[in-house]
């Protein structure tokens, strides 16, 4: 069985093209449409080998998810990328504060985002 | 590994288009709470979504002005700039463009880039004005990435590390930082330096004290081996040291190096690229096509938009229930299917029983299956806050628009395809049915004019009504104007109703003065030829003084009609009922023949062409005499005619099959269906009949 992704993005094509991607790479993928619903997944039960999650989402944002994820025991070590655009420099900072392992920054092409993942994932 | 990411570009559109609507209506909201924090984030969060978006579908113009955009948007809800109508009115402007460009994306429609360009530059103006005194920093580590791609020599780097202490709490992994160095080329060096570890005792496990020395030969870029740090960078101390030879300069464009080297302005260069022509206007311009043939081909272009496959969103409940439906259907047919096999007389009661069942579940299969296309007419209203604002700005009045009943669902196809004539209403009474204030006080209502919106179920159709309070029409003014233009004689006795249907005919406006919103008396008849041709009508109400109030009335669906069933000969055929106003047997003395318009019929003296179903289809009737038979007079288009038949059959809902994707189109055939008996019949197509009456051509198959 191939590692399981849980993808966290309130935007649906993000999440389509994300968990394509990463389904045709051989991953199993948890989608969530935001931070609360990924807290209830993980608390589920989902055991993901990485966490990949949009910043600016309602309900919960990325930064209080890696918080989240970070203060779960069972999760205190997992990676956390977490999507960014090129301008938020603070966001990143901020991100790696909470807790987050790396990020991806927007727009990537589904070459890089595997690349990336890779880095904080070992084969 | 390459992916085709087009395939998701559907579901961008889609959401994009929800985007830009939160974006529309929060703004114009945001008008009014100017200080509501929620929502400027909302706005906020969709420009972002957008703009992220559009950066990952290549989409470089899109996400370019919606970057412009959220910056702004940022400037507000962080209070440095204050939310001013003008700002807004730039927001707004700025989002018309992307809607522009979302179109252009879609590969239709026209957007001109200079427009975008002066929008960029407004919204940059905005910016500047917030965060002036504190100059925009350059962003880290832009200098340092700007001399290009390293040439791949083979090389020694070194590297010195020592990492964050909290690398392991952030999901790091040293281990991982080698393993992709060593992918990059061959570690020739990994020295471990453990001196800052402490004692045992007093070691968190979860801490990193270790740091290495590392020596790689590699024939890859530097940036590629920074790369690899890129996440523990911040917090680790890093040297990374490397002697290569610089690259040459990116590929350029030419107007971007005469602007560098001084020889030309960026303005000049935009003026030039202005002066680049779209093909059609080259082609034209030389002859090669005709300004018709240009039109033509972009007219087909837009036909071409418009069949493209459209996807719609369903509620999963919605999804789950017609799952479940069909299992009950299953369940209910084996059963029967169960009956069917040992069936004896007896047990007819059970045999009926069952099959009411299944006629239950059948006809809530069918329900269920026609609430998929069903949608809330909201947002087909989204789209008039914006217009109403815009309107009103233009002609300095003061309007309110109150919309009730957006929840309404109907027919997706619907929804889009009543867009226009709706908007063309909303105009027509912001535009000639409000009066200004002054006009507005001296009569005594307050300054401000209402125009509601309403839409509401009523049986099986939903109407939509455009109500304003304002002037009203004038029954004197259409009278005279429809006599004026010969469309009635002087002295017609005619009932109000009789009187506003006149705003519906090709060429009619009472408007005295033509603005270039409405009054060019092009529309009221559109308004109404589409409507008619979704199978709906289209009511007047008016006081004189009051105001009036439009209601569109319009089937929930188009699969399905009420049609009267009619019968010529052996075959079957449906009238949609719609269309029917009477069926008469005409007296002998009632029938003529019309130089130039065939055949007619005296309906309360007035002449209405004549059809013969069974010439039209090659039948053999019972009566060839009209006097014999049956007429039914149905309208269309405004347009009235009697079609000959042998008798009515009963009246029916029908489910309309398509024949031109079965078969192949049919002139006077709208499509076909099947009766409850098993027998096909075909369905008439109204118009096209008129049409056949009109130019009296009847040709027998």
């Amino acid at each position: 069985m191939g590692k399981t992704v849980l993808v966290v993005d309130d935007s649906v094509s993000m999440r389509q093209m994300v968990s394509f991607t990463l389904t045709g790479a051989g991953y199993e993928v948890v989608e969530a449409g935001d931070g609360k619903e990924a807290v209830d997944k993980l608390n589920g039960g989902a055991k993901p080998s990485l966490v990949i999650t949009d910043l600016n989402m309602p309900n919960m944002d990325g930064i209080s998810l890696i918080k989240a994820v970070r203060g779960m025991a069972a999760h205190k070590f997992t990676p956390i990328l977490m999507l960014t655009t090129e301008s938020s420099d603070d966001k990143k900072k901020e991100g790696q504060g909470a807790g987050a392992t790396g990020w991806i920054v927007k727009p990537f092409n589904p070459d890089q985002m595997l690349a990336t993942i890779k880095k904080v994932l070992p084969g | 590994m390459a992916v085709d990411l087009s395939r998701f570009q559907e579901s961008f559109f889609t959401e994009s288009a929800e985007h830009v609507e939160t974006m529309e209506t929060g703004l114009l909201d945001l008008e009014q709470r100017p200080t509501d924090l929620d929502l400027l984030n909302r706005i906020f969060r969709a420009a972002h979504s957008i703009k992220g978006n559009a950066g990952m579908f290549n989409f470089t113009d899109i996400a370019g002005l919606t970057h412009k955009m959220e910056n702004v948007l940022d400037l507000l809800r962080n209070e440095k700039i204050p939310v001013t109508p003008e700002i807004i009115d730039v927001l707004l402007r700025a989002l018309d463009g992307l809607k522009g460009l979302l179109e252009v994306a879609q590969g239709h429609g026209d957007v001109d880039a200079h427009l975008i360009k002066g929008l960029e530059d407004e919204l940059e103006q905005c910016q500047l004005e917030g965060s002036s005194g504190s100059p925009q920093p350059v962003r880290n580590g832009a200098a340092a990435r700007s001399s290009g791609p390293q040439a791949p020599v083979w090389r020694k780097i070194t590297i010195d590390w020592v990492p964050l202490p909290e690398l392991f709490q952030r999901g790091l992994d040293p281990a991982q930082i080698f393993r992709e160095l060593h992918e990059l080329g061959i570690v020739k060096v990994l020295q471990v330096r453990t001196d800052a570890l402490p004692a045992l005792p007093v070691m968190d496990p979860e801490r990193c004290y270790l740091s290495w020395g590392i020596e790689l030969e590699t024939d890859v870029p530097l940036a590629k081996v920074e790369g690899v740090f890129d996440f523990v960078r911040d917090g680790s101390e890093l040297t990374i040291l490397d002697c290569a030879p610089k690259k040459p300069e990116p590929y350029k464009r030419v107007g971007d190096i005469l602007v560098e080297e001084g020889v030309v302005t960026p303005e000049q260069v935009a003026e030039s690229l202005a002066k680049q022509k779209n093909l059609g206007q080259i082609l034209v311009e030389e002859k090669k096509a005709t300004p018709q043939q240009v039109d033509k081909a972009l007219q087909k272009q837009q036909q071409l938009k418009k069949g493209e496959a459209a996807s719609i969103r369903v509620d999963t409940d919605k999804i789950d229930k017609l799952i479940n439906l069909v299992g009950e259907l299953v369940i209910t047919q084996s059963m029967i299917t169960d009956l069917g096999e040992k069936f004896t007389i007896s047990q007819l009661p059970i045999l009926q029983e069952r099959i009411v069942q299944l006629e239950r579940n059948t006809r809530e299969l069918q329900e269920r299956v026609m609430s998929i296309r069903m949608m809330p007419i909201g947002s087909a209203f989204h789209r008039f806050p914006r217009l109403v604002r815009d309107l009103a700005g233009k002609s300095g009045k003061q309007i309110q628009l109150v919309m009730t009943g957006e929840e309404t669902e109907l027919d997706k196809t619907l929804i889009e395809a009543i867009g226009d004539p709706l908007t063309h209403l909303v105009r027509n009474s912001a535009d000639h049915g409000l009066e200004p204030p002054e006009e507005r006080l001296a009569q005594g209502k307050s300054a401000k004019g209402t125009i509601r919106l309403h839409a509401y179920h009523d049986g099986g159709n939903i109407c939509i009504s455009v109500e304003d309070d304002g002037r009203g029409l004038n029954r004197e003014k259409i009278v005279k104007k429809a006599i004026e233009k010969g469309i009635i004689a002087d002295g017609s006795n005619l009932s109000d109703e009789e009187v506003y249907q006149l705003i519906f005919r090709p060429g009619f406006s009472t408007a005295e003065t033509i603005t270039d919103v409405s009054g060019r008396g092009v529309g009221m008849d559109v308004v109404k030829r589409n409507i008619e041709g979704l199978g709906g009508s289209v009511g007047v109400q008016s006081t004189f003084g009051k105001g009036s109030k439009l209601t569109l009335k319009l089937p929930l669906t188009l699969a399905i009609i009420d049609g009267m069933t009619v019968r010529v000969g052996q075959d079957n055929y449906i009238i949609p009922l719609i269309t029917v106003t009477e069926s008469i047997r005409p007296k002998k003395s009632e029938l003529q023949k019309m130089v130039g318009k065939g055949e007619v019929v005296n309906l309360r003296g007035e002449w209405v062409p004549m059809v013969r179903l069974y010439e039209v289809f090659g039948v053999t009737p019972d009566y060839c005499d009209p006097s014999e038979a049956l007429l039914v007079i149905v309208e269309a288009e405004g347009r009235r005619i009697a079609v000959l038949v042998d008798e009515l059959t009963g009246q029916q809902q029908v489910v309309i099959k398509s024949l031109e994707e079965n078969y192949r189109k049919v002139e006077a055939i709208s499509g076909a269906t099947i009766l409850g008996d098993g027998q096909v019949a075909l369905i008439l197509d109204v118009p096209g009949l008129s049409k056949l009456a009109r130019v009296g051509h009847i040709a027998a198959a």
